[in-house]
């Protein structure tokens, strides 16, 4: 496909939308993880506040020197991965450690100085260029002729074949314990007619095609003989830069210098190492002693600790997205979207964000404010009022919507805060406490993480919910939140839309090529979802990031896989 | 004194030294084992249930959120999931006879060598911390109990009630800041074996030690004082020093001996709590042993690995139980078993 085809490759995000992100509230580290292990979201960039008095990003850091060999460079994860095997778990966890040991066909080109770390576009990884697309059912993929995959059991250093490709794709697709056969529905068949060409073809023009074949999930090229292997789950053999060493679960994970990677001169580095630190004041004061080259935090409180404390390390703050309701809008009363509009005035973000991020952050809504193409609340027209704090009016609507003075009984159900932080469960409750003001019967519900995220994060509720949501690098995630075709709820359509209009919308945008005319889409489907409010959404949080100055070349990506480590040195 | 210890082990009788021999002893120690037996078997069945009884659906937990109910169904009939109950009991139990304690739903690792990688780690940091609480408890409860009413044994006193009241993972949190700030330290990060490097295995472990054991010594360190005080009273202490014993001597070698049943009995009630203490200290100092693998076993509803795990837990809380009810023997001459 070419490069006018997909505007992710052409539409990078402006440098002043990165630093407004600066700004954000935040639902603790554990939000980032909800987002891969069992919720939608996770990484994101917002706008700021106009008070906003959070640190500025520092500008794009700059390259000294010449590339130089050598070194370790060592990072910080917060949860083991739950296995490491890609076709079979859906954990952001698993795609940060995935990035660095196995290949794409395309990967974000973002984790460099020159590229903003929330930047979709894609580069060449296995493929040699990007693909050409003769018409816009058809992606052809050349892979570069010196691939190969790590000299190691059980391919030893064989070379990568369109084959491999082809099983890769059609495992995530049709393999009966891949998580991700909804990911790659869109394809209908992979040809391979020689050993270095790869055809999609697609079911119907996908405009996201490139952004899967790269993304954050479902993307890497494990081998059959891999695959297929009792060792997947423990251990990672692909053609990245990186031969994965050891797996040492709540410890660490190794990597070594793949010698044939096969974009000379990467990587950089001769080893890295991840440790797994769950407890964030640990990986915090860690960075501060200097013990690891990267990290990355979401609490105000610690980032600006840290900038204290090592003003020499490089930083950049990006937005992020916070957490939303769901609510049961197949049955009454939040079938009334006079009911769900009650409860979006309901609720005193500005207050929500003073108690729980330090002031910062700004409103979202469905289509991540973040986003450079995202219309920012306040121009939502008439409906930007449902984000306004205004009781009375909350109150009018409820009486209009179920009798004047008679309250709503519902429930509320959340996981605790072991795994997505304690503000996460603070901003629920303080939202239920405004929302009991103007009769709402709230019965808080919160569980265990595990009972949450198989129960009530798979539609198994009664009332009302909320969770952290993840930044998606393709627009068609709003299918998976919205739609309801054919009678079948989508993955994380949690609210149980079921809106013909938005329906009709949503097969629209995955078929527009032309970003404009699919960005007028996406419009349509933010009005309607704000005039609705299916979902109701608080405010943007920020994470930060910090690195050793002495790691060149490097930049934070808002993505997962940590592939762009290969790019990275350290001066002696 | 024994009134204290007796109230707890209702089994331990006080009999005349006189015409007694060792049987009883043995009888004891069998009937103690074969309740134990019962015990662990009890402790068995309400672990089973109970990770059974938490709602939801170990597949989505396990696989992530994007599962089919077919695919969740096909990987419950590969783990044995879709059995019933009793059935998946008793395989559980007859794999354990054979020392197969199962399969973890995470990582597909095998539970057993899982569990036994973990065990030195966590024995490590459980013996340090107790190490630290006694070495630290014992001289405090005697010395407020020699200086009873006086200005050190109130200072004492008021020191022992804070560190109760800190919780353990508040003060680790406090000592990995505090530490950073100050001076700059950081415990180093992996984990080393201590036969590999003990300098780095031991700073590893040294502040968890201490958030782990200090709430401990300060339990221990009351507990003492009480004890010698009680047994200071005693006419043969009264006799030992009107004999013209040294004060030290009296303390050390007829009072402390004699007030240590009850720190036993304390200690083997508190070890309970220093092995839960390690599921928050492992995770906050990042050690990677059993209570950090519990943990994550608990989040991610990993049956067989949470079931190996609080049985391995109750194995080693019900032996240090029996072991340390039959040392109360050793440690008082005038105690036997019926």
């Amino acid at each position: 496909m070419t490069r006018q085809h997909n505007y992710w490759l052409r539409k990078p995000f402006s440098r002043r939308t990165v630093l407004r992100g600066a700004a954000g509230t935040t639902v603790g580290a554990g939000a980032f993880a909800l987002v891969g292990c069992g919720n939608d979201d996770d990484d994101d960039q917002p706008p700021p506040a106009p008070d906003d008095d959070s640190p500025e990003a520092t500008p794009t850091p700059a390259v000294s020197g010449e590339p130089q060999h050598g070194g370790e460079l060592t990072w910080l994860i917060s949860a083991t991965p739950p296995t490491l095997d890609p076709y079979t778990q859906t954990s952001f966890v698993n795609a940060y450690v995935n990035g660095v040991s196995l290949s794409r066909l395309v990967r974000f080109a973002a984790g460099v100085p020159e590229v903003e770390p929330t930047d979709f576009t894609m580069e060449p990884d296995l493929a040699e260029t990007m693909p050409e697309t003769p018409d816009e059912l058809t992606w052809r993929f050349t892979l570069k002729e010196n691939a190969v995959f790590h000299d190691v059991e059980p391919t030893n250093g064989r070379a990568v074949t369109s084959e491999d490709v082809a099983y890769a794709i059609n495992r995530y697709k049709d393999f009966d314990e891949s998580v991700h056969r909804s990911l790659w529905a869109f394809v209908d068949n992979v040809e391979t007619p020689d050993e270095r060409t790869v055809v999609i073809h697609t079911r119907e023009p996908y405009a996201d095609t490139i952004q899967i074949a790269g993304g954050n999930l479902a993307s890497y090229i494990v081998p059959q003989e891999h695959a297929e292997s009792n060792e997947v789950a423990t251990r990672m053999v692909g053609s990245g830069p990186f031969i994965h060493e050891s797996f040492e679960t709540d410890n660490l994970l190794s990597w070594r210098r793949n010698p044939d990677f096969y974009d000379d001169p990467y990587p950089y580095v001769d080893s890295t190492t991840v440790f797994i630190v769950p407890d964030q004041t640990q990986r915090m004061e860690q960075f501060i002693s200097g013990a690891v080259d990267l990290t990355w935090i979401h609490l105000e409180e610690e980032r600006d600790r840290i900038l204290d404390a090592r003003p020499d390390a490089g930083f950049d703050s990006q937005p992020g997205i916070g957490g939303y309701i769901y609510l049961r809008t197949d049955r009454p009363p939040f079938n009334d979207k006079r009911v769900r509009q009650a409860i979006s005035m309901g609720i005193d973000r500005q207050r929500i964000r003073d108690a729980v991020s330090a002031g910062e952050g700004e409103n979202d809504q469905i289509v991540f404010v973040g986003y450079p193409f995202a219309t920012p609340v306040d121009q939502l027209g008439d409906a930007s009022r449902y984000w306004d704090y205004n009781p009375e009016e909350a109150r009018r609507l409820l009486d209009a919507a179920i009798g004047e003075g008679e309250t709503i009984s519902t429930t509320w159900d959340h996981a605790d805060a072991a795994i997505y932080q304690q503000a996460y469960v603070d901003t629920a409750t303080l939202s239920m406490a405004t929302l009991r003001e103007i009769g709402f019967d709230i019965e808080q519900r919160e569980a265990p993480y595990a009972q949450y995220i198989s129960t009530t994060y798979q539609g198994d509720y009664e009332g009302m919910g909320h969770s952290p949501r993840a930044v998606f690098y393709f627009m068609d995630y709003l299918t998976e939140r919205l739609s309801f075709a054919d009678g079948v709820r989508a993955r994380i359509n949690l609210s149980y839309v079921d809106d013909p209009r938005l329906e009709d919308l949503l097969v629209t945008q995955r078929q527009q090529f032309d970003f404009e005319e699919r960005i007028e889409t996406i419009r349509e489907i933010e009005q309607i979802c704000a005039e609705e409010q299916y979902e109701i959404y608080w405010s943007t949080q920020s994470r930060s990031y910090f690195w050793n100055p002495a790691v060149q070349n490097y930049r934070p990506t808002a993505w997962f896989p940590y592939t762009h480590l290969m790019k990275a040195w350290k001066e002696a | 004194m024994l009134s204290q210890s007796t109230a707890c082990i209702d089994a331990i009788v006080i009999v005349e030294l006189a015409g007694e021999g060792r049987r009883p002893v043995t009888q004891y120690i069998v009937k103690r084992l074969l309740f134990s037996v019962v015990v662990i078997f009890a402790i068995s069945l309400i672990v089973f249930s109970a990770v059974r009884v938490i709602p939801g659906d170990v597949c989505a937990i396990v696989v992530g959120d994007r599962v089919t109910p077919e695919q969740c169904a096909a990987i419950e009939e590969r783990l044995g999931l879709d059995q019933p109950a009793p059935r998946q009991y008793m395989s559980w139990v007859g794999g354990i006879a054979r020392g197969d304690f199962g399969t973890s739903l995470d990582q597909n690792r095998a539970v057993w060598p899982e569990i036994r990688k973990r065990i030195p780690v966590t024995v490590q940091l459980t013996l340090l911390s107790t190490l630290f609480a006694v070495a630290v408890a014992l001289p405090i409860g005697v010395y407020s109990a020699a200086r009873q009413d006086r200005f050190a044994d109130y200072f004492l006193r008021i020191i022992t009630i804070g560190w109760l009241s800190i919780p353990n993972f508040w003060l680790g949190v406090m000592l990995i800041l505090l530490l950073s700030t100050w001076f700059g330290y950081v415990s180093p990060l992996g984990y080393a074996h201590p036969w590999d490097d003990l300098s780095t295995n031991l700073q590893q472990h040294a502040l968890a030690a201490f958030a782990l054991g200090l709430a401990l010594s300060a339990s221990i360190a009351r507990i003492t004082r009480s004890a010698m005080l009680e047994v200071l009273r005693q006419d043969y202490i009264r006799t030992a020093r009107a004999k013209g014993l040294r004060e030290s001597l009296v303390i050390n070698r007829h009072a402390l001996r004699n007030a240590l049943i009850p720190v036993i009995t304390l200690f083997a009630l508190q070890f309970g709590v220093l092995f839960g203490g390690t599921v928050i200290i492992e995770t906050v100092f990042n050690i990677p042993g059993l209570g950090r693998l519990l943990l994550r076993s608990v989040l991610l509803k990993d049956y067989p690995m949470v079931q190996g795990l609080v049985l391995l837990f109750a194995v080693v809380l019900v032996t240090i139980n029996l072991i340390v009810d039959i040392s109360y023997a050793w440690l008082d001459p005038r105690i036997r078993y019926s």
